[in-house]
Order: C-alpha cells, then sequence, then structure tokens
C-alpha cells in the first residue's frame, strides 16, 4: 500500500472531510474502552451512501483496513483502530430520512443520535424503545452494531428486536437492502446476521426501526435496602409475580456514594447498601395493579425506603444517578473498566458474593450497577491506568469474573459487545468449531478481512484452539500499555 | 435417487425407520408417498446420518413431527427425512429465569403444559397441531396470530446447538434472556426450514402467562374495515392482535375481530371499550374462533395456501386485491399491525394468481409464498442478493439439506 496515494484518493473523493493530520486523529485511537489505543491512519467522514461505497472500494483498493465508527461511546473497542487502518466516521450521516407512524417505523441514517429519534416522534407519542444509558451520545448504527441494550430492553428487547430493515455497504463495496418495514422479507434473516456483528460484516447506511407508541402510564420505584441481598430477593419476587417490569436496576453502595458525589445526584439514600429501580410501564389500570403488588414487594423484603417518583421530573431525577453512574465514577479514579457479564438470573445473588470476593481477592476497587432483572451485571473496576501494576491487576480481576459468569452458564457480554476487550475470552465460551463457523460467516462478507479486523473473533483457527487450551489467568503477564500505540 | 432404507435401519434400529403417509389428504403431494422418514433417538444418530448422507450424497429434508411440511411449499427431491421428534427432552427449565433449554423434537404442546404449571409460555402461541416440535416451529419461524404483541419465534430463541450436514456441530447464543457474545447465527437458522443446520437443541425465553383473554367481533363491510381498524391502532386500546377474516361465500362483508390479554378487569374493560367503539360484541366464548384465525394457514385438499405481505396497516389493500381478483370462496385471514395475510385459494380458481400478484403489485403487496403441492411460482419474487446463495453454500455446500428452498429466487446477481 501507497500511504500517500490513498490518502490522495481519499482527498479527491472527501476534500477536507479526510482528516490525517496527527492532532487531528488523536480523539480516534480508541472508543470509551481506554484500555486500548492506536492512531488511525486516517479519518472519513462521508456524507451519503454512495461515498461510504466509494471509501470502502478505496480501501479495498489499497488494502487498507477500515474501522466504521459512531460516537464512539461502544465500552468494548468495538471502533478501536487497528494499525494503519482508516476510521469511518458516520457522524455526518444522522439525519431522519422517513417516519411512518401507522406502520410505525421510521428510516434513518447511521449517525443519528439515539436520543434524537425518541425525541423526533414524543410529541405525536411515539417512541424509539432501545435506550443504553448513553443513548444522549450514541448512534444508532453503533447501536446497530453491537446489539445495544439499555435498561428497558427486559421487557422491550435488545435493539435487534426493533431493526426491521437496512441498506449496507458491503465489505466488498456493494450497497444490498436487507429486509425491511414489511414482514417476512424472502431468504435467511440477514438483517438478525448483521445486528450485533460489531461492523465487522459492512457499514449500515439506513436503517429502518420500529418504533413504539409511548405506554400510557410509567411508574418508577426507588427502594434501598440494607443488604444487597435482599434487594436481589426483590427483583426473583418480582420476576417470579409475573410483573413484567420495563426495568429492575440495582446500584451497590460504592456506586450511590459516587453519584451521590456528583453532578448525577439523584438523591439516593447514602447510607444503603443497595438501591433498586424499579419501573412499570402499560396500560394505567394495569400498571396501577402491578405498582401495588410491587410496593408490597419491596416491603416484604425489607426495604429501607420506598421513594415513588410523582411527576416526569421526579422520575429524570431518579433515572439521571443510574443513567450517569459509569459518569460519576469519574470521581474515583482516573480510569475505568465497566463489565458486562450475564448470569442467569437465579445466579445473581451466588455471582454478586463471587465478584465482592474477586475484588478482595484483587484488592481493586470494584463497584456494581446493574441490569438486575436480565441478569446482566456491570461491575466497575476503578484504576489509574497510569500504574501497570494497577492495571495488571483490574484484567486479572475482570477475566476471573467473566470465567465465573460462564461457569454459571452465563455469557461475556450481555450489552456492550466483545470487540477487542473480550475477543480473546471467546474460546471459554465457545468450543473451536463453533469460532470457526463464525469466522467463516465472516470470510464470506470479507474474505480480505479488511473491514474492522480483529474484533470480535480470535483471528484464526490455529489461534483459537491454542486458545481454547492454554487460556489461563495470568496475573503476570504485561499489562497493556496506557496512551501508547497497542497491538502493533 | 433411491437407497435401501436398511441400511438407516442398520445403524439407527429397526423401530426408527418409517415410510412416510401423509397424516391427511391436504398433505397429499408434499412428499412422494413411502418416502423414508428416519427416527433418531440421540443427538449421536442425528450425526450419524447426516454422515451417512453424506458418504452417499442423500439428499435430506430436516423435520420434527412435519405438522409444518407445508411451509416454504413442496420439499423438492429428497432421499429421506429426518424427524427429530424423538429428541423430546426437556432439557432445563428455571421458572426463575423466564427460560427454558430443550431437545428440538419436544412438542409445543409440552413445552405449553411445562410452563403453563408456572404460569409462563412462549410467547408465540402455540400452533393448535398435536404434535408440532420446537425445532419444527423455530426452522418455520412459526409466530400465530398476537404476533403485534408477542413477535415470532425467531424474538423467543436465544441460543442453540446444531447439527450440520456433514454431522459437525456447533453451538452459538447461549441460555441467558440477553447476550451479544459472538455473531447471532440462531437469527439464521430460525426460518431457515432445515436448508442450513438442523436444530438439535434450542434455548428459548418465555414470559408470563396473561390473567385473562377476551376477543370483541364485529361484521362491518370492507370498505369500512380499514378506518374503524385504524381508529383502534392509533388509540388508547392495547389489543394484543387485530385480525381481518374473510370468510368464503361472503359478499363483501369482513369480520374484525380484536384479542385483548392481560390483567382481567383490564382485559374486561379494553375489550368493552372496543366494542363500543367498533359498534360490536365480546364474544362469550372465543375459543373456536379463535382457533379457527390459528389454523387458517393449514394446508387444506381442496385449496392452496398463500402467505402474501404489505406494510404492518395494509392489509386492507391485500384483502381488496384477493377479492377483486380471486372470486368468492376464497378465505384470508389478515394481522392488522403486522402486514400478513394467509390465504385460502380454492384449487378451480388457481387461474386468479396471476391477476392477484399484478394487482398486489399495484398497491404495495407481495407475494411471499405459494404453499401447495402443485404451487409453481407464476413468477418469482425478487431475486434474493446473492449472499444467501453463498450463505446456503457455505452451511451446505453439498446442498443436502432441504435443497430447493428459495432455489426459485435464485437469480444472476
Amino acid at each position: 500500500m501507497s500511504t500517500t496515494s490513498f490518502l490522495q484518493d481519499l482527498t479527491q473523493l472527501l476534500g477536507a472531510r479526510l482528516h490525517h493530520r496527527p492532532e487531528d486523529l488523536i480523539v480516534y485511537e480508541c472508543d470509551a474502552l481506554t484500555m486500548f489505543k492506536t492512531v488511525p491512519l486516517a479519518v472519513a467522514f462521508p456524507e451519503t451512501t454512495a461515498e461510504v461505497a466509494a471509501i470502502v472500494r478505496t480501501c479495498q483498493r489499497h488494502g487498507v483496513p477500515f474501522v466504521p465508527r459512531g460516537a464512539g461511546t461502544g465500552l468494548s473497542g468495538g471502533a478501536k483502530p487497528v494499525e494503519q487502518c482508516l476510521i469511518v466516521e458516520m457522524a455526518r450521516m444522522r439525519r431522519i430520512l422517513h417516519i411512518d407512524l401507522d406502520n410505525r417505523f421510521a428510516v434513518v441514517q447511521p449517525g443519528l443520535v439515539n436520543l434524537h429519534l425518541s425525541q423526533a416522534v414524543a410529541a405525536e407519542g411515539y417512541y424509539y424503545a432501545p435506550d443504553p444509558s448513553s443513548q444522549m451520545a450514541c448512534t444508532i448504527g453503533g447501536n446497530v452494531a453491537e446489539n445495544a441494550g439499555g435498561p428497558h430492553c427486559l421487557k422491550h428487547g435488545m435493539t435487534t428486536r426493533h431493526i426491521l430493515g437496512l441498506e449496507v455497504v458491503l465489505p466488498s463495496g456493494e450497497v444490498v437492502e436487507l429486509g425491511g418495514p414489511e414482514p417476512d422479507a424472502p431468504g435467511y434473516d440477514l438483517v438478525g446476521l448483521f445486528v450485533g456483528s460489531e461492523g465487522t460484516i459492512g457499514i449500515a447506511t439506513a436503517i429502518t426501526v420500529r418504533l413504539d407508541k409511548q405506554p400510557e402510564s410509567v411508574r418508577t420505584f426507588l427502594a434501598s435496602y440494607a443488604r444487597m441481598t435482599d434487594a436481589c430477593a426483590t427483583v426473583s419476587d418480582i420476576v417470579a409475580r409475573g410483573l413484567d417490569p420495563s426495568a429492575l436496576e440495582i446500584l451497590d453502595h460504592l456506586t450511590i456514594a459516587a453519584v451521590e458525589s456528583s453532578v448525577y445526584a439523584a438523591g439516593y439514600p447514602r447510607d444503603a447498601d443497595a438501591v433498586l429501580l424499579v419501573e412499570l410501564d402499560g396500560l394505567e389500570a394495569e400498571v396501577e395493579l402491578a405498582a401495588v403488588e410491587v410496593a408490597a414487594i419491596c416491603r416484604a423484603r425489607g426495604a429501607l425506603t420506598l421513594e415513588e417518583a410523582r411527576d416526569a421530573v421526579a422520575r429524570a431525577r431518579l433515572w439521571k444517578g443510574r443513567k450517569g453512574a459509569f459518569g460519576a465514577m469519574g470521581r474515583i479514579d482516573t480510569d475505568l473498566l465497566v463489565m458486562d457479564g450475564v448470569v442467569p438470573r437465579h445466579k445473581l445473588q451466588w455471582i454478586l458474593e463471587q465478584v465482592y470476593r474477586v475484588r478482595e481477592k484483587y484488592g481493586v476497587t470494584l463497584s456494581n450497577v446493574f441490569h438486575a432483572g436480565d441478569g446482566n451485571l456491570h461491575p466497575n473496576i476503578s484504576y489509574d491506568g497510569r500504574d501497570p501494576e494497577a492495571a495488571r491487576r483490574v484484567m486479572a480481576a475482570g477475566e476471573e469474573i467473566l470465567r465465573l459468569c460462564i461457569e454459571c452458564g452465563g455469557a461475556l457480554s450481555g450489552e456492550h459487545g466483545i470487540g477487542v476487550e473480550k475477543r480473546d475470552l471467546m474460546p471459554l465460551l465457545f468450543d473451536p468449531p463453533d469460532l470457526d463457523l463464525m469466522l467463516r460467516v465472516r470470510d464470506l462478507w470479507d474474505p480480505r478481512r479488511l473491514c474492522n479486523p480483529e474484533k470480535v473473533l480470535p483471528a484464526a483457527r490455529s489461534c483459537i484452539e491454542a486458545r481454547g487450551r492454554t487460556l489461563t489467568l495470568d496475573a503476570t503477564a504485561a499489562p497493556p500499555r496506557r496512551g501508547a500505540v497497542e497491538e502493533r | 435417487m433411491s437407497f435401501d432404507r436398511e441400511r438407516l435401519a442398520g445403524f439407527l434400529g429397526a423401530g426408527a425407520v418409517e415410510a412416510w403417509q401423509p397424516p391427511s389428504a391436504a398433505f397429499a403431494g408434499f412428499l412422494p408417498v413411502g418416502t423414508t422418514v428416519a427416527l433418531p433417538q440421540d443427538v449421536e444418530q442425528v450425526q450419524e446420518c447426516l454422515r451417512f448422507a453424506a458418504r452417499e450424497r442423500l439428499r435430506v429434508l430436516p423435520a420434527g413431527s412435519m405438522e409444518h411440511l407445508h411451509v416454504g411449499g413442496v420439499p423438492g427431491a429428497i432421499d429421506f427425512v429426518l424427524s427429530l421428534r424423538r429428541l423430546n427432552c426437556v432439557l432445563e427449565y428455571e421458572p426463575e429465569d423466564l427460560t427454558m433449554a430443550a431437545e428440538a423434537g419436544v412438542t409445543l404442546h409440552e413445552i405449553a403444559r411445562r410452563s403453563g404449571a408456572a404460569g409462563q409460555r412462549l410467547a408465540p402461541s402455540p400452533w393448535p397441531g398435536v404434535a408440532a416440535t420446537l425445532g419444527g416451529a423455530c426452522a418455520a419461524n412459526r409466530s400465530g396470530s398476537c404476533r403485534a404483541s408477542t413477535g415470532t419465534l425467531r424474538d423467543a430463541v436465544l441460543g442453540c446447538k446444531v447439527v450440520h450436514a456433514d454431522g459437525s456441530m456447533t453451538r452459538s447464543g447461549g441460555k441467558v434472556v440477553k447476550n451479544v457474545s459472538g455473531y447471532d447465527l440462531p437469527k439464521l437458522y430460525v426460518g431457515s426450514m432445515g436448508s442450513l443446520a438442523m436444530f438439535t437443541e434450542i434455548n428459548v425465553r418465555l414470559v408470563p402467562c396473561p390473567e385473562a383473554s377476551a376477543v370483541v367481533q364485529v361484521r362491518l363491510p370492507l370498505i369500512s374495515a380499514r378506518n374503524k381498524l385504524l381508529t383502534t391502532h392509533r388509540g388508547t386500546l392495547r389489543p394484543a392482535a387485530l385480525v381481518v377474516v374473510h370468510s368464503p361465500g361472503v359478499h363483501g362483508n369482513v369480520q374484525l375481530l380484536a384479542r385483548f390479554e392481560g390483567r382481567e378487569s383490564v382485559v374486561r374493560a379494553q375489550a368493552e371499550a372496543c366494542a363500543r367503539e367498533w359498534g360490536g360484541e365480546v364474544l362469550a366464548a372465543a375459543a373456536d374462533t379463535w382457533e379457527a384465525v390459528e389454523r387458517h394457514a393449514e394446508p387444506r385438499p381442496d385449496a392452496m395456501v398463500l402467505q402474501l405481505a404489505s406494510l404492518p396497516v395494509g392489509v386492507c389493500d391485500l384483502l381488496t386485491a384477493v377479492a377483486d381478483t380471486c372470486g368468492n370462496d376464497t378465505s384470508a385471514v389478515a394481522l392488522f399491525g403486522v402486514g400478513t395475510c394467509s390465504v385460502q385459494l380454492p384449487r378451480a380458481q388457481a387461474s386468479s394468481l396471476e391477476a392477484l400478484q399484478q394487482r398486489l403489485a399495484t398497491c404495495g403487496g407481495s407475494l411471499r409464498r405459494i404453499e401447495d403441492p402443485g404451487g409453481e411460482w407464476l413468477a418469482p419474487p425478487a431475486q434474493l442478493p446473492a449472499l444467501q446463495f453463498e450463505l446456503k453454500a457455505l452451511f451446505d455446500p453439498e446442498s443436502r439439506l432441504r435443497p430447493a428452498l428459495f432455489a426459485h429466487a435464485e437469480g444472476e446477481s
């Protein structure tokens, strides 16, 4: 590859919408997983599908890897650059192309911020259900790539349930239409395959999403507990009673302290060991009945306090602490590793005990904020990334927690994706033939492996097998170097 | 190609090989009478059957109880049916997790029985047939008439194990309700009619059973139905299903049905409000009416089943197109808010298919499938992208598993 001719070709295509000066590239060296960094060769800002296709074809011609990127809020390094790659930044493709409320769908460009779609249809009584905590910043294209979740996917489903169709620029540069607003598109469910493929099999350039009617009624409760086990038991009871809450979120003591000392302060009781946020939505009469039962369960499980949001302002306040929890962790230390393991719901209490044991074992600062209703943990480890020893311990603690999740029937990631962060742990969850099949599916779409390479799947069959045999906890392994160009 | 059935019996056991007989006249013609049906009793035997097929270059029709045999149309030339109906164990059921892991041959009724005892169910309504298996229903992406609120089995499958055409086995997805670890390969298998690989084990999400249900009915001219349905669709009622039924021999009139599910008092209030809004009635006994709706897409000896699609609220246009082109003996059931419509077109009216297709093209509808032994495609639907066929070739390079699926749509692209 000649870097000069590659950049010349792209400049001819994009003009000033190609950035390649070193000072313009620093911000793209990582996404919200700051542990791994690589400065890209350049960043392209396409505005049309045709431009994306032309960029991809140019990359193919020059053999340059390309990494699609939305807002860079991903927590698993899915948008982390690889060496000498082009970042395809979708931020300028952020228009809503079409809204059809009767048929309950919208067609949007991938760079549209998640929350902006709900805001655009709110006055008509509709919304877009998937609501990752970063929804004020993250893009729908990124959500599609990661199959993003959010607190309310407990009831309303992950992103994949809300994506009806896609226009995709394939790694070859060809543009294809997959699915659409009409049901039962002929052929295999390529939309289902694409969602959650972490940008490794193409770049979505237009997305047809399902819109839902806003619920008639929403009720939000905050219960505080002297013991985390009581909060977990409350969750079990609510689920077992079939109350179908739209969100069940728990924050532990350390998280409460961080939130309450930050700009995200929500009025959570500082003396509680855990707080539980319960939200119910649906028909007013139905929610009213469920609310009575939820309140009774919270009290029966020994809630210290039980507060209900009386209006939208109070509801927003209660959610502010939950949605700002990751940001509030910045008060604890300079760096944060947000983990994303999943366990069967009935193992929730067990895994929390294990997580706190791991915290003691490695001497790390670990707080928990998690989607209790679907068993999706977010142990957050705060650390000073400038301290190699600290980073080493964080990595080892994180891996041990994920191993425990898998041991009890869970998974590596509930909503953040595998990315680079957990790629090499995939053999813990899948056998070599399982990973080999995924790799062959990937190679079908992207035989040269130029489209977001080095993500999700260990690179080669030999590597998969070797990892499967030899992956062990190794607290003495060299830590990733922070701030430097990684993964050369 | 014919082969010696005894060779299968040799490793499966004598009682594990049958000759297919159509369970009813409606199924006659989907397969040649006497087609060999292999009935392995465990995963190893499934693998052995597929390795045998690979060695002998035989084509296989993956199946469960074969109650969904008609879905996807005639399977084409195959050498034997591989039915997993004897792999029928529920492997794990954790009511607290609202999840179940089951072998592919477990019947939907067994799942309903087991989960129902804990007040739970699979969200898509169970197939009314007695023997339909989980594997078959997932392969056909079964939904049910409450699809607008429950989704299809696509949305319920969390993970699976499959056996491939070469007899190897892989796993994808998981058992937990939230999981983005690796490619979502189960999405490819669901709805693939077994043409990529065979489910042997499936993990599904369950939901709480509603406390009560009620069905509201009104009969009115088709021309008025659309506005009535749109008003309800836009309003404050939350039906689990809005169905339009066009019955044979009824001139111009259709039956609208709204189903409500949930808490008893809420369902009652919603149904009564809907009945007032429609000028209709809450059915005192709705089970038979609803079962007829659920069974509408089943094959009949004297009619061919067509599956149409449109935008979610465009189904009245589909029904108008059917009424105008297919004659008065045609029956149809459409799901408003979903965009699907199944049609029972009398064989005597088969010549109206071409006119129907032309008419559909003018109203934004499309003919998705013809589920009939004689259902030749008059004109193939939109050609599928080459990726679809490359995917088939990746999973099943020698095209052994349900080889004819989508073959009609293979174009030059």
